[in-house]
Formats: structure tokens, sequence, C-alpha cells
């Protein structure tokens, strides 16, 4: 069932939230996605579980942001949260070296299990603290570089950065899907990366499924 | 979750503000302002083209926000609430919010609406409309005389399982794949009832066949899935029995969580009354609701973040006594179709396993054995 590039499809993306507890990702999500409008209304599960949609130059995104639980004591349960997402959110304190130690390590787990489908995004947070910072732009941004990912400066308090943040991960993710899309196309319809792609929906009602090629894995 | 949705971009109203009112379009870009789009329902019949454009068009200003003919906008509890005074002349349900990046990367959000706001009548909009299916009893009146074809391929799997019960999982969730398919081709042959799905929030017809194909089938595979996690479930009750003595700030839940418990517990309990899959998943998400809900409600400093989430669905895990949870999680897991992986449900069902893996590690028995050395169950 591939789709058709163009015309009236959209995107459905998990992203996982990793990081310490004390370095404001809960904060950094619910700027995003609570906004000034909702009057503080979270809905559902809070800051744990939240969506967004977007319209990237007409093409449709459904972000469906996952929080993961960032203790210590629960390392060992990051794939049940991980797994099948498209794009991770690391997030470190710039005041706080060891916080961005725990996201290299984050890094390397996530290369190893998902390889590079992941689009991932490194973000020094409280920049608004810059006279308190222990991690400085220059390493941060070239060890991004050096493990394929990309860096960004935020301030969940000063709701700086946030937004292009989300965006750019956005695009990024977009593109991965495309190319994925026409490597399947290329290779017969073979899709043998199975649910972890991402899915791509059609706006217009689904014919019912005839086959059995609908996977469910 | 499932809520009403349309493409915005395709909608006659905006297509219309586009093609005709450039001006506007860009300056709500520019100033990072609100488009409000009526849902293409409550479009019909209207002339788009005759609508004042510059009611829907909202713009920030001093101290909120105004429409560009000037009127005061305020949003509150889903709603859109136009003019001054109380109450306010109108007010208008929001569907959902979609936020649109023009080619030059400007942002403005979309509020899409139930109805135009200078319609003066409230009929009943798309949300009232549309229905949820979420019960046994719904689906079966909703499917009327197609129950009965459905029931005839249920009888048939039913009969043709008995002489494939020692095959593995794998078989089984292809099996009842195929059920589902069938099912689903059943009813959309008949074009009438393909018109009433139109009319469903659950526009995904899986969720009704899942309801009932499930109820019809659950005793079969549902045992079948307890057979083959028997000795996960045995070794995993063994562990939690082992827990009594836990209290809920040993496995770190926030105080003011804490008077949840004794709600989530009860929605919890209904777990294993479930039939369906998907019945069971909502189960578990308003579980999830119950236990991290606020007292009042700016919560946002208080966030729940996934670390209280998880905290709290630990304890219950071990106060509950539900002896199947391995079976549970598999049946979810493994015969909920038409559930993507990636939707609220899913960080539900996500969190649970993550709840499992853990104590199934043996982190809270080490965490006992920490706080009471001297105890005889104690190990080092």
């Amino acid at each position: 069932m591939a789709a058709a590039g163009g015309g009236g499809k959209s995107f459905s993306f998990k992203v996982v939230l990793l990081g310490e507890g004390c370095v404001g990702k809960t904060s950094m999500v619910l700027r995003y996605c609570e906004n000034k409008f909702n009057d503080k209304h979270i809905t559902t599960l809070q800051a744990s579980f939240l969506t967004k949609k977007l319209n990237i130059t007409g093409k449709r995104v459904n972000l469906a942001i996952w929080d993961t639980a960032g203790q210590e004591r629960f390392h060992a349960l990051g794939p049940i949260y991980y797994r099948d997402s498209n794009g991770a959110v690391l997030v470190y304190d710039i005041t706080d070296e060891d916080s961005f130690q725990k996201v290299k390590n984050w890094v390397k787990e996530l290369r190893k299990m998902l390889g590079n489908d992941i689009c991932l995004c490194i973000v020094g947070n409280k920049i608004d603290l810059d006279k308190d910072r222990n991690v400085s732009t220059e390493e941060a941004e070239s060890y991004a570089a050096s493990v394929g990912a990309k860096h960004y400066r935020t301030s969940a308090k000063l709701n700086s950065g946030i937004e292009e943040l989300f965006l750019d991960l956005c695009k990024r993710m977009m593109e991965a899907a495309q190319v994925e899309e026409r490597s399947k196309g290329n290779g017969g319809g073979q899709s043998a990366s199975g649910r972890r792609g991402v899915q791509i929906v059609d706006d217009e009602p689904q014919a019912p499924p005839t086959g059995g090629c609908c996977s469910s894995g | 979750m499932a809520v009403y949705d349309e493409n915005i971009a395709k909608n006659p109203f905006f297509v219309a503000l586009e093609k005709l009112r450039p001006d506007l379009c860009e300056r709500v870009a520019r100033l990072h302002g609100i488009v409000l789009v009526p849902c293409c329902g409550s479009l019909e019949g209207s002339m788009v083209s005759q609508l004042h454009f510059d009611s829907y068009v909202v713009q920030p200003v001093e101290d909120g926000y105004q429409t560009a003919d000037g009127k005061e906008v305020r949003i509150l509890d889903r709603q859109v609430l136009l003019g001054s005074g109380l109450p306010p002349p109108v007010s208008v349900p929001i569907l959902f919010e979609e936020t649109f990046y023009n080619a030059k990367e400007e942002s403005y959000s979309i509020l899409c609406i139930s109805r135009p706001v200078d319609a003066a009548e409230p009929g009943p909009g798309p949300e009232a409309a549309r229905r949820h299916l979420r019960s046994l009893e719904e689906v079966k009146e909703f499917l009327g005389r197609h129950s009965h074809k459905l029931d005839k391929l249920i009888g048939n799997f039913c009969h043709a399982f008995k002489e494939h019960d020692r095959k593995g999982l794998r078989h089984h969730i292809d099996s009842v794949h195929g059920l589902y398919t069938r099912c689903l081709q059943c009813v959309l042959r008949d074009c009438f009832f393909f018109s009433r799905l139109g009319g469903l929030a659950d526009a995904r017809p899986p969720c009704f066949r899942q309801v009932y194909v499930h109820h019809g089938i659950h005793s079969l595979i549902f045992n079948l899935v307890g057979t083959l996690e028997a000795s996960q479930d045995a070794a995993f009750n063994k562990i939690t029995r082992s827990l009594h003595e836990l209290q809920h700030k040993d496995v770190g839940v926030k105080a003011h969580l804490s008077i949840n418990l004794s709600a989530a517990k009860r929605e919890l309990s209904q777990l294993n009354q479930q039939t369906s899959p998907l019945l069971k998943l909502l189960c578990l998400r308003k579980v999830a609701l119950t236990a991290t809900r606020t007292p009042s409600r700016a919560v946002s400093m208080e966030a729940v973040c996934a670390d209280d989430l998880l905290s709290v669905i630990l304890y219950l895990l071990v106060k509950m006594e539900i002896p199947n949870w391995m079976a549970n999680l598999s049946y979810m897991r493994n015969f909920c179709f038409s559930q993507s992986s990636k939707d609220e449900l899913s960080y539900c069902l996500s969190t649970f396993e993550a709840a499992v893996e853990y104590i199934k590690l043996g982190k809270l028995q080490h965490v006992l054995a920490v706080r009471s050395p001297a105890h005889p169950t104690a190990r080092s």
C-alpha cells in the first residue's frame, strides 16, 4: 500500500523525550503543547503523553510526544518506551555536566538499539542560566555532530527555541519518512522494517483491506 | 483518542479564505494569530464566499485577542467566546487545533470550530452527532442485522479453532486478523452501512469490529493466551505476593497523587470483566487518568510526568492481585489490530508493561530488603 507522493497524506510520528528528572524536559514539552489560547487546560495524561497537530506547508503531521521515565532506577525500562519511535529529544541542563553525560549514554543506547532510523535532537535547556553554564555549546555541538544528531538551545522558562526545535525535528522526520517510502518503492514493496516505519495515512476513507498485507507484527 | 478531525487544507471555508483574502492570511501568519475555521459538515448549504472572513481571523492585541473586525475574543473551556459582555453573545465549541506553518515558516493556529460564528442556532454539532462505540451494547445496536452475519463468521472461527488450538501464538494472531478482515468485508458490502459509518467518531471501522468480534471469541483466545502465559503469571504473582508490605512511599508515589489510589484501584478491578483488547486498553487508560488526577485544574506546575505515573502504576500492580497480568498484556499487545503503536492507549499499555518489567526484574524486592534489612523475608 505504498502511498503516492504529495497530496492528501499525513504523517504520524512518535517522539520520545529523554533526560534526567531535573533538566526541565516536562516544562519544555508543556510549553510546546499547552498554548496561550488553551487556558492551561492540559488534557488527558497531562505531561506524560501529549499530542500536537501540525501542518507544514500543506503536509499534515500528527506528533505524539512520549515522556519516558527518567529516574536512574527506571533506566532498564527505556526500550519499552522508545521502541517504534521516529525521533528522540534528549534534554540536558547546561548548568549540569552530569546531565550531559546521561544524554551521551542515551545516544549510545538509542543508536545501538534503533540504528540510524531515529532522528536525534540533543537539547541544552535552561539557556537563561548562561552565567552558571557548565557545558560549553561548542563541546555539545561537536558531540552532536559526531553522532549524527542536531544540537539545539532552549529555555523552557523564557519559551525560547522550543517551537523551532520541534519544527526542525518534524521536517527531518518527514524527510526520513519520504526516503524510506522511496526505498520501499524500489525494493518491490517488501516492508522489511515492519511496524517500525512511519505510518502514512491517507485522509480519504480507507478502502477495506483486501489482502494479508497489513501485518500487525 | 479518536476525536473529530478533518483536513483543513481541503475545508471549503479555508480554501475560500486563502483564495479571496490572501491579505488576511498573510497578516495572521505575520502576527502569529488564529484562524477560526468552521468544520466542513457545518458549511453544507452555505455560501462560504459570503461569510464575513474578518470575523474569523483573530490577532493578538495588548491584553488578549480580537478579530480583524475588532470583536473581542476569549478562549475558555474549549469554547471560543466572541464579543464582550457577560455572558458573551457568541460561544462556539472548538473541535481541534492545528498549527500551520507557511512557506516563510511563520506559524499561526487553526481552531476548527463546530459551526460558523454567525450561525445563530447552535444546532447539534458534529461532536454530538458522532458517536463513540465503546460498549458491547452500543456496538450491537449499531450493527443491527449485520450482527447475525458476523455471528456466523465468528461461529465458523470458533469451530475451526478447536482443531488448531495447539498451534502457536503467531498462528492465532494471524487467524484472528483474518477473521477481522472477513467481518469488515462483510459489513462494508452494504452501502447503507458504509454511509452510517460516516457518522462515527471512530471512523475507522475496526473499533466496532474489535469489540464485537472479540466478545465472540474472547473465551477461546483469552484462555489460550492465559495458558501460554501461565508460568510467567505464576512467577510474577510469586513476586508480587512477597511485596505485600510495600507502601506507596517505597515505590515513590508522590504525596499529592496518593489520594487517587483507591479510586484508581476501583477502575483497575474492572480489567478482567472486559472482553475485547480495546476495552481492556480503555480500562488501563481510565486507571491512568484516575491515578493522575490533580485536585485543582491549574496543573501545569505540578504536571504529572512519566516517572510519577509509573510509580503509581507500580503500586497498583502490587496491591491489586490481578492474577493474570502477563495474559492480559499479551492479549492487548497482540490482538488489538486497529491500534496505532503511537497513540495514547499504546502509551498506557507501555507504562503498564514497564511497571511489570520493573517488578519482574526484582527491583521492588530490593527496595523492601533495603528498607528492613532485619526482616526475615529480606534477601541480601
